[in-house]
């Protein structure tokens, strides 16, 4: 085979992992971010430690694995995320609605602080051993791709369900009616007669609950440090401003559009290392420049 | 006709502050610190006292600079510590000099190369390290202010910050990567002796940075009294009311957060000097999250407000950091407790028992007075 | 007074002017002229699109097509401020004012904002000519002296409404729109502020949103009736009185 048609299929071939990888990658961005972004849209509550639920969420189901096997702990571990969620809304975050939206971004960053302490006190500061069973180990063959089972058919697959059911949840319920009417006017949904904090608590959990999931599905794939959170809640930040605040699509578009992008860009001969970490705010940069509300965002929501 | 409010005692307060510094060194609790507070590492100095008091002064400067904003115009910044970091690593850069070849963080540069003799240029590091500052500042700013505020504001500052912090992080060739640029030495004061700061361990170097930072204090304290601070209030109270009064606030917004840039840069310049070094942590979201809690602990709407609030930081770190290496936690934890219970921080505490002392009193001379017919009053 | 009050047929002069929120067409193609001088006053039912039109005048919101004409000039891209600059001054629905600040403050930022642009504000106010002289005879204009230490949040609604009219009135503006001056007022604090409008209405256009009748056919020179994003009606307060379109469309609405 002459040298360059040969240089060529590794390229594509890498392209082609690339693309695998930054499909999964984008699918935790997603989860994370729509999690976020539902809970700021609803309450225009910033979460900083939802990043911290996300690394909790991973240390759980890492703690839950030996007693419950592989799939009970994960979701039982964003369960526990998601009513540990619960609690912290009801009692550090109601008092605050009387006040500017800043001040619950400024109470969940001492929060976050206190989890990452936590964490290291509890699991130490090296990452976590990954553990995911024999059987999900392996790779199928995909032409010629080799495509690792769980990372890449599991997690994205699981992802993809989930999307529907919130979508269906969002769209097709009343706890969803209200979710989108409460975005646009919580107000009105109160004089309606909604019991807007047990509503506000109940978000906040479902919001929680998909941070702790996407943990517990990236425990197996990704390192799990902690100082993964401050990472990750910046990204799911620029995710939500890419995207746009509140909306559903949003988060599920800038998820995958920062996820593909830092993957592919690792393929730049020499730059790699920088660009992955610098294109989701060159993203974000041009998105204020020509959609300064986000691809999906509305005009005027929280300001 | 009535009178003008009586004119506030500009000289008291800055005299207040002027005594505040000069006896800062010795309010320094835990009589064996040698520890550098950040790293938890042995000083590889002698220090104690004067250099936590020196570090206090670099972080009042950042603490104010981010009150400018929080505090009296209401924008929180969650990203101020980009401009120290950009005021640490210009000053750094242009002391210790650099020669790039090739490429700088997967660029191909050519060459890059400052070569002089630096310890000469403090004034010159000076006024580089604060254009810059203002310049990026002035960048960001045309790009957010038109299009945010709020909560949204809040996330793109703290978005932005990150991209100095991976600069400094991944372009090693010239910043020295997660190193950062070591062995920057103290510069000479004209009419001094050559090592002068390096002095009396610690105590020339804090003398410097006091009147340093006594000079921009002063400044931002001119600022905020201004027509031009007015404005700054009338944005934080209602900026549509301001708008519709024919204020371009979003000009004001953008000159504001340049003006509040400058004195991260200006900490940032002292801080090179001062620890002889500098690496990305100067501006991570974990420095600016520091300099949020400071402000909100001394009173974001109190002029000395942050200054007190990045002492009692520095006290609580300081103190903590010698019993746990979970340290961080402490600090966390005191803030999340004065976001919920008092958020006017130290300063409304002190507010607050002053009000109800004034209340008691002035409840006893009315009893006294309505006892003896009169009338409390005029 | 305003130099240019006076030498327009019309003060504001709106063509095909439409916005619509998600759809619904708040004010549906308004093609109007507002005569220079005078109290203008719209009234309607509530969702009527009063308040938009208001926001459209004002430049609070941008209209999703059609102009606004402000003394024959354009002014339909023009932000708030700068439609304050021209001459243009409102208050607003819910009090609009600076709570945290004192009364005294409060005006004298809004004559401050006279020099915006003009003087650099990092150099003492001295400099920008009589500032509290303006601002103390607002006050007294108001009946706010009293009061001028106090937080403009402790006022009560009544005077905190009056102080609002006293911001808007530190430009000297050619047009003063005002949005339910005396909702939520007193019959006392009502009777007051009809008197300040009349007082400060010479030389000036008025345009008031009002719903308390009385208050509107006292002071009214005409009265614009809006009903569904439309204009029913123009004319002199006994003209509307007798419009039977009117009388079905609003006052029958309100029995």
């Amino acid at each position: 085979m002459p040298a360059a048609a040969l240089n060529a299929r590794l390229v594509l071939h890498q392209v082609g992992d690339q693309i695998i990888n930054g499909l999964t990658l984008g699918m935790l961005y997603i989860l994370v971010a729509l999690g976020l972004n539902i809970i700021l849209g609803l309450m225009g509550v910033v979460n900083f430690s939802h990043g911290s639920f996300f690394m909790l969420g991973a240390y759980v189901a890492h703690d839950l694995q030996p007693h419950l096997g592989f799939w009970p702990a994960i979701f039982f571990a964003a369960l526990v995320i998601g009513v540990f969620g619960m609690l912290f809304e009801s009692s550090l975050i109601r008092p605050l609605y009387r006040r500017l939206p800043e001040y619950t971004l400024l109470l969940t960053y001492g929060a976050a602080l206190i989890f990452e302490q936590f964490v290291r006190w509890k699991w130490g500061d090296i990452s976590l051993p990954s553990q995911t069973p024999s059987y999900l180990a392996g790779s199928i063959t995909l032409g010629s791709f080799e495509v690792p089972l769980y990372k890449d058919v599991f997690l994205v697959g699981i992802t993809i369900l989930i999307l529907i059911g919130v979508w269906l949840l969002i769209n097709k319920t009343n706890v969803g009616m209200i979710i989108r009417a409460g975005t646009r006017d919580a107000e009105m949904v109160r004089i309606l007669g909604v019991n807007m904090p047990l509503m506000f608590t109940l978000v906040f959990g479902i919001g929680s609950f998909m941070a702790g999931l996407a943990g517990a599905l990236a425990a197996p794939v990704y390192a799990i440090i902690p100082t993964l959170a401050s990472q990750w809640i910046i990204l799911t930040f620029v995710i939500v401003i890419v995207g746009g605040i509140g909306s559903f699509w949003g988060a599920v578009v800038g998820g995958l559009i920062i996820g593909m992008v830092q993957s592919m860009v690792e393929l730049i001969p020499n730059l790699g290392p920088t660009m992955i970490d610098l294109s989701g705010f060159m993203i974000m940069a041009i998105i204020l420049l020509i959609r300064p509300r986000g691809i999906f965002g509305v005009e005027g929501l929280f300001e | 006709m009535m009178k003008a409010p009586p004119a506030a005692k500009w000289w008291i307060d800055l005299g207040l502050i002027a005594a505040a510094f000069a006896i800062l060194p010795f309010l320094m609790p835990g009589g064996s610190l040698d520890l550098n507070p950040f790293t938890g590492h042995r000083l590889p100095f002698h220090a104690g006292f004067v250099d936590l008091a020196t570090t206090i002064l670099a972080f009042s400067l950042l603490a104010l600079g981010f009150n400018l904003l929080f505090g009296h115009s209401g924008e929180l910044s969650f990203g101020h510590a980009m401009f120290f970091a950009i005021g640490a690593y210009v000053s750094a850069l242009f002391s210790k000099g650099f020669n790039v070849t090739g490429t700088l963080c997967g660029v191909g540069i050519g060459s890059l190369q400052l070569h002089h003799d630096a310890v000469n240029n403090l004034w010159i590091s000076l006024i580089l390290s604060l254009g810059l500052a203002a310049l990026s500042a002035w960048l960001l700013a045309r790009l957010i202010v038109p299009r945010s505020s709020g909560i949204y504001y809040a996330m793109i500052t703290l978005a932005s910050a990150q991209v100095i912090y991976f600069l400094a992080f991944h372009c090693s060739e010239l910043s020295g990567g997660e190193d950062g640029v070591q062995g920057v030495a103290r510069p000479s004061l004209p009419g001094f002796p050559v090592d002068w700061l390096s002095q009396s361990g610690g105590l020339h170097m804090y003398l410097f940075a006091a009147l340093i930072t006594f000079v921009a204090v002063a400044f931002n304290y001119w600022v905020v009294r201004s027509p031009f601070g007015s404005v700054l209030h009338a944005l934080r109270e209602n900026r549509q009311r301001a708008r519709f009064l024919g204020y371009d606030a979003n000009k004001y917004r953008v000159n504001a957060f340049v003006l509040s840039a400058l004195f991260p840069a200006l900490g940032g310049w002292l801080w090179t000097y001062f620890q002889q070094a500098i690496n990305p942590d100067a501006g991570s979201v974990d420095y600016s999250g520091r300099v949020v809690m400071m402000s909100l602990l001394g009173g974001i709407h109190s002029f000395v407000g942050p200054m007190i609030g990045a002492f009692v930081y520095w006290d609580i770190q300081n103190s903590a950091s010698q019993v746990t290496r979970f340290w961080p936690a402490a600090p966390g934890a005191v803030f999340v407790v004065f976001v919920l219970a008092a958020p006017e921080g130290i300063n409304g505490l002190v507010e607050s028992l002053r009000t109800a002392l004034r209340r008691r009193s002035f409840n006893e001379t009315a009893r006294e007075t309505e006892d003896a017919g009169g009338e409390v009053l005029p | 007074m305003s130099e240019s009050g006076h030498t327009f047929a019309y003060a504001f002069k709106t063509e095909h002017l439409t916005r619509s929120f998600a759809g619904f067409k708040a004010v549906n193609d308004i093609t109007l002229e507002i005569p220079s001088g005078g109290v203008r006053t719209i009234i309607g039912p509530n969702g009527a699109g009063k308040t938009t039109f208001f926001n459209l005048l004002s430049g609070l919101l941008p209209p999703s097509s059609g102009r606004v004409l402000f003394e024959d000039r354009d002014i339909t891209g023009l932000d708030p401020y700068q439609r304050a600059r021209l001459g243009i001054a409102r208050s607003f629905q819910i009090t609009n004012i600076f709570g945290k600040l004192s009364v005294y403050e409060n005006v004298r930022l809004a004559v401050q904002s006279l020099y915006d642009g003009k003087a650099n504000f990092l150099l003492p106010s001295g400099r920008m000519g009589d500032l509290h002289g303006k601002a103390v005879a607002i006050l007294d204009d108001i009946g706010l002296s009293p009061a001028a230490e106090a937080l403009a949040e402790n006022l009560s609604h009544g005077d905190q409404r009056r102080l609002e009219i006293g911001l808007v009135l530190a430009r000297d503006p050619a047009i003063l729109m005002l949005d339910e001056p005396t909702a939520g007022m007193s019959p006392t604090e009502t009777h007051a502020t009809v008197e300040l409008i009349q007082r400060i209405s010479p030389g000036r256009t008025i345009m008031l949103v009002e719903h308390d009748i009385d208050v509107v056919m006292s002071i009214s020179t005409t009265i614009t009736v809006m009903q569904t994003g439309q204009i029913l009606a123009v004319g002199t307060p006994e003209e509307i009185r007798d419009n039977e379109a009117v009388q079905r469309a609003y006052l029958g609405g309100l029995a």
